[in-house]
C-alpha cells in the first residue's frame, strides 16, 4: 500500500537503480507542475534503514526542489533483497515507455552485476528483446560504460543499436570519429551499417587503425560545410565502396567509360551483369513508336558489331591496383 | 601431427555390436562409453564426444552443387559428420548444428548402398569421395574405417574412392590391397594460409610428405587448393607449395588437381568472425555470387586460376586440373577452354581415371549431377 513518506528519509545520493533515459524532461516537469506526482515513486528499505529510490527519480527531484515534505511512495520492506529489487525495478521499466538502447544497456550491465549470465540470458533478456549470446551481453555491458554523448546518440537513435554494438569494440578514436559522422550525417540504419562495415573491413584487411581509414575520407568528404548531408553520405560511400572493393570500382569505371565513348541514345542502355558475375548481359530500349524502335536496334546491332562490343565483353585482365592485395 | 581422443564416446543401441564400435574401443581403450537408445538423446553439442550412431538418411548422395557453375558429378559416401580441425573457413560451422564428431556404425547398410548403387549402374564411372562433411582420414588412427572401405573399392570396376584430408594420417592404408582403385587426396594450400586459418590441421610438409608414402604404396594422389585465398604474396605461397608438390611426388601418380578461390555462405559471416576473430580471410572483394554465396570478385578468381594453371600446364601439360564451382567464362578466361569442349566437367575427371588409373574403361556414362548447369 502506498503511504506517506518524508523525503527526509530518502538518500538521494544512492542512485544504484537509476536508468537514464536521455529524454526530454519537459513534458514530465510541465505534468509535474500542473498536476504533482499522479503515480506514487518505488522505494526501498536499505539495510541502514534509509531510503533507496528504485524507481521515480524524476519525481522525487521535482518534489524536492519544490519544497515538499513528503510524498505517497510504494516502500519495498528491507526483508527483500536487493537482486529482489532489481527484478522489481526490471518489471518498472518494461512497462513504461519503450526502452532505448541507452537504457537497455544501463539494465542488462547492472543485471550483470548481480545475476549470473544464464539467468539474465533466460529471465531478462527476452523481456528486453536482446539475443542472449555472451559476445552479446559484453557488447550491451561495454554500451552501458560509454560517455553520455555515446549513450544520448543512441538514445535518441541518431546511431542505431546493431552500430552502437559494434563501435563499443572500437579504438576509442576511430569510434569518436565514426560517431561524430553519423550524427552529423543523419543517414539510416542501414547506410549506417554499411559505412560502418566497410570502414572495419578496410581497417581489418589494411592493418590500420580504423581512426586511419575513416580520419583520411574525413577531409574530403567534409570539407565543404555547405553540401547537403545526403551528398556527403553518398561521397563517403562511394569512397569507402571504392576502397573496400577496388577492383570491381575499376571495372565499373572501365564500364562506364566505354558506354561514354559508344554514346549510345539516352533511351538505349546497356547493363553488365550483376557484379560482372556470369554473362547474362542486358540491353534496354524505350520507345514511342515503331519508328523509333527500328532506329534503336539499328544503332544497337551496329553497336553490337563495332569493337567497342569486343572490349566491353572480353576487357582482359586489369592490373591489380597497387597495394590492394590483403596483409 | 597429434589427435587428442574424445573424453568420452556415447554409442547407440542399435549399433553397439557394430564392428566400428568395436575398433574404437579397442583404439581408445582408455575412454568411458555410453550406450544410449536413440541417437535423439544425445546432446551433441561437444567437441570432445564421439557419437557413433546409425545413420537412417541416404548414405550415397551426389555433391550439392549449384545450377549456376559447373559441377563435377562427385558423389558422396555419408560416413560421419563434424571435424575438429576447425578451421577459419570451415562451411561445416554453418552446416552443422551439432558440435559433436558423429560417425555411422551402421556400415554394413552403408557398404550395401553403395554395392547396390554400383551395380545398378555398370557403365556409369562413379567418383566417390568421403570428406564432404568431415575430414575422410581425421579419425581413421581410431576407426580404422579405411582398412575396410579400400578393399571394399578394389573388387569393384566401375568406380573409384577419393579419401580426402589435411591430416597425415595415412598408417592404416599401408599394406592394403587397393587394387588401385583409391585416391588420396590433399587439400593444398600457401605455407602462411595453413599457419593461420588451418592451424590445428598437419602442416603442407607433413601432407606431402605422407603423400609421398602413400604414393610409395601405389595409391594415386589427387591435390585440391581449395580454398585459394588472396593474400599478401599469395603467388610466391601458392608457387612455393606447387612447386614441393612436384618435388614431393611423381606428377604420372596425380590424377587431378582442384582449384577454388575461397567461397562461402553469408549466414557463415557472423559465424566465422565470433569463432575465429583474428581471421582476416572474410575481407577479400567478396562479391554476391548467382548462388549467392559471397565469392572473389571474378577478376580476382581468374587471377588466381591463371596463375596455377601456368605453373601446373609447366609441371605436366596433360595433367588434369579443374575449378570448382566454377562458371563457363571464368574457365575460358582462366585457362582457355571451357569443360564442354571436353564434353563436360564430369566427363573430364572420369577420363583422367580412365586415362590414369586405367579404371572403369568400359563404362560410358558419368555420375549423375545434382543441378546441371543453367
Amino acid at each position: 500500500m502506498p503511504r506517506l513518506t518524508p523525503l527526509r528519509e530518502l538518500d538521494f545520493s544512492q542512485e544504484r537503480f537509476r536508468i537514464l533515459s536521455f529524454r526530454s524532461r519537459e513534458d514530465l516537469l510541465a505534468s509535474l507542475e500542473a498536476f504533482g506526482i499522479l503515480r506514487p515513486p518505488l522505494l526501498w528499505t536499505q539495510p541502514d534503514g534509509t531510503l533507496a529510490i528504485v524507481d521515480g527519480f524524476e519525481r522525487l527531484h521535482w518534489a524536492q526542489r519544490a519544497g515538499l515534505k513528503e510524498v505517497l511512495s510504494l516502500v519495498i520492506p528491507p526483508e527483500v533483497s536487493e537482486r529482489r529489487c532489481w527484478r522489481i525495478r526490471v518489471q518498472t521499466l518494461l512497462f513504461g515507455m519503450p526502452l532505448n538502447v541507452a537504457q537497455k544497456a544501463q539494465v542488462i550491465a547492472r543485471l550483470s552485476d548481480h545475476f549470473p549470465f544464464d539467468q539474465i540470458r533466460t529471465e531478462f533478456l527476452p523481456l528486453l528483446h536482446v539475443p542472449g549470446r555472451p559476445e552479446s551481453l559484453e557488447s550491451w555491458c561495454l554500451l552501458a560504460r560509454q560517455d553520455r554523448g555515446f549513450l544520448r546518440a543512441a538514445a535518441h537513435e541518431e546511431i542505431s543499436e546493431r552500430v552502437a554494438l559494434e563501435l563499443v569494440h572500437w579504438e576509442s578514436q576511430g569510434a569518436e570519429i565514426m560517431l561524430k559522422i553519423l550524427t552529423e550525417l543523419k543517414c539510416s540504419a542501414s547506410i549506417q551499417w554499411e559505412l560502418v562495415e566497410r570502414v572495419k573491413e578496410i581497417a581489418l584487411r589494411e592493418a590500420l587503425p580504423r581512426a586511419q581509414v575513416i580520419g583520411s575520407l574525413m577531409d574530403k568528404v567534409f570539407r565543404s560545410p555547405q553540401s547537403h548531408p545526403r551528398r556527403k553520405t553518398q561521397a563517403l560511400r562511394d569512397n569507402l565502396a571504392g576502397r573496400r572493393f577496388p577492383r570491381l570500382k575499376a571495372k565499373e569505371g572501365r564500364f562506364q567509360s566505354l558506354m561514354k565513348k559508344a554514346a549510345l541514345p539516352h533511351n538505349l542502355r546497356i547493363f553488365h551483369p550483376p557484379f560482372f558475375e556470369g554473362s547474362s548481359w542486358q540491353i534496354q530500349v524505350t520507345f514511342s513508336n515503331r519508328e523509333e524502335l527500328i532506329e534503336l536496334l539499328s544503332v544497337s546491332s551496329q553497336f553490337a558489331r563495332s569493337s567497342l562490343m569486343d572490349e566491353l565483353l572480353n576487357p582482359g585482365l586489369p592490373e591489380p591496383p597497387q597495394g590492394q592485395e590483403q596483409s | 601431427m597429434r589427435l587428442s581422443p574424445p573424453k568420452k564416446i556415447i554409442v547407440e543401441q542399435k549399433v553397439v555390436d557394430s564392428p566400428l564400435v568395436e575398433q574404437v574401443k579397442r583404439n581408445l581403450p582408455q575412454v568411458p562409453v555410453e550406450v544410449v537408445s536413440h541417437w535423439k538423446d544425445f546432446p551433441g553439442n561437444d567437441p570432445d564426444v564421439l557419437e557413433i550412431v546409425s545413420f537412417r538418411g541416404r548414405l550415397l548422395k551426389s555433391c550439392p552443387g549449384t545450377k549456376h557453375y559447373l559441377c563435377c558429378g562427385y558423389q558422396i559416401l555419408h560416413f560421419g559428420t563434424q571435424c575438429t580441425l576447425d578451421c577459419t573457413y570451415c562451411i561445416l560451422q554453418a552446416y552443422l548444428n551439432q558440435a559433436s564428431l558423429r560417425l555411422f556404425g551402421n556400415e554394413e547398410e552403408i557398404f550395401q548402398a553403395l554395392l547396390q548403387e554400383l551395380r545398378q549402374n555398370p557403365d556409369t564411372l562413379y567418383r566417390i569421395g568421403t570428406g564432404e562433411f568431415t575430414d575422410s582420414l581425421l579419425l581413421d588412427p581410431w576407426t580404422g574405417f579405411s582398412r575396410r572401405i579400400v578393399p571394399l573399392f578394389a573388387r569393384q570396376s566401375n568406380a573409384v574412392l577419393e579419401l580426402k584430408t589435411k591430416t597425415d594420417f595415412v598408417e592404416n592404408l599401408q599394406g592394403l590391397n587397393h587394387g588401385g582403385r583409391t585416391l588420396i587426396g590433399w587439400s593444398l594450400n600457401t605455407r602462411s594460409v595453413q599457419l593461420t586459418e588451418e592451424p590445428r590441421t598437419a602442416s603442407i610438409k607433413q601432407r606431402l610428405a605422407a603423400a609421398q608414402r602413400v604414393s610409395q604404396w601405389g595409391y594415386f594422389l589427387t591435390f585440391h587448393f581449395d580454398p585459394m585465398v588472396e593474400h599478401k604474396d599469395w603467388r610466391q605461397g601458392y608457387r612455393e607449395t606447387l612447386e614441393e608438390v612436384f618435388q614431393a611426388v611423381d606428377p604420372s601418380r596425380i590424377v587431378w588437381i582442384s582449384l577454388g578461390a575461397f567461397r562461402f555462405m553469408p549466414q557463415l559471416k557472423p559465424i566465422v568472425q565470433r569463432r575465429h576473430p583474428r581471421t582476416r580471410i572474410l575481407y577479400g572483394e567478396f562479391i554476391t555470387g548467382l548462388d549467392q554465396k559471397m565469392r572473389y570478385f571474378r577478376d580476382i578468381r581468374v587471377e588466381l586460376y591463371s596463375f596455377m594453371w601456368e605453373i601446373i600446364r609447366k609441371a605436366d601439360p596433360r595433367l588434369c586440373v579443374y575449378l570448382c564451382m566454377e562458371s563457363e567464362d571464368i574457365w575460358k578466361e582462366a585457362m582457355g577452354f571451357s569443360p564442354a569442349q571436353k564434353g563436360g566437367l564430369a566427363r573430364m575427371l572420369d577420363d583422367a581415371v580412365q586415362r590414369k588409373m586405367s579404371i572403369g574403361l568400359h563404362c560410358s556414362r558419368s555420375a549423375p549431377c545434382q543441378h546441371e548447369p543453367s
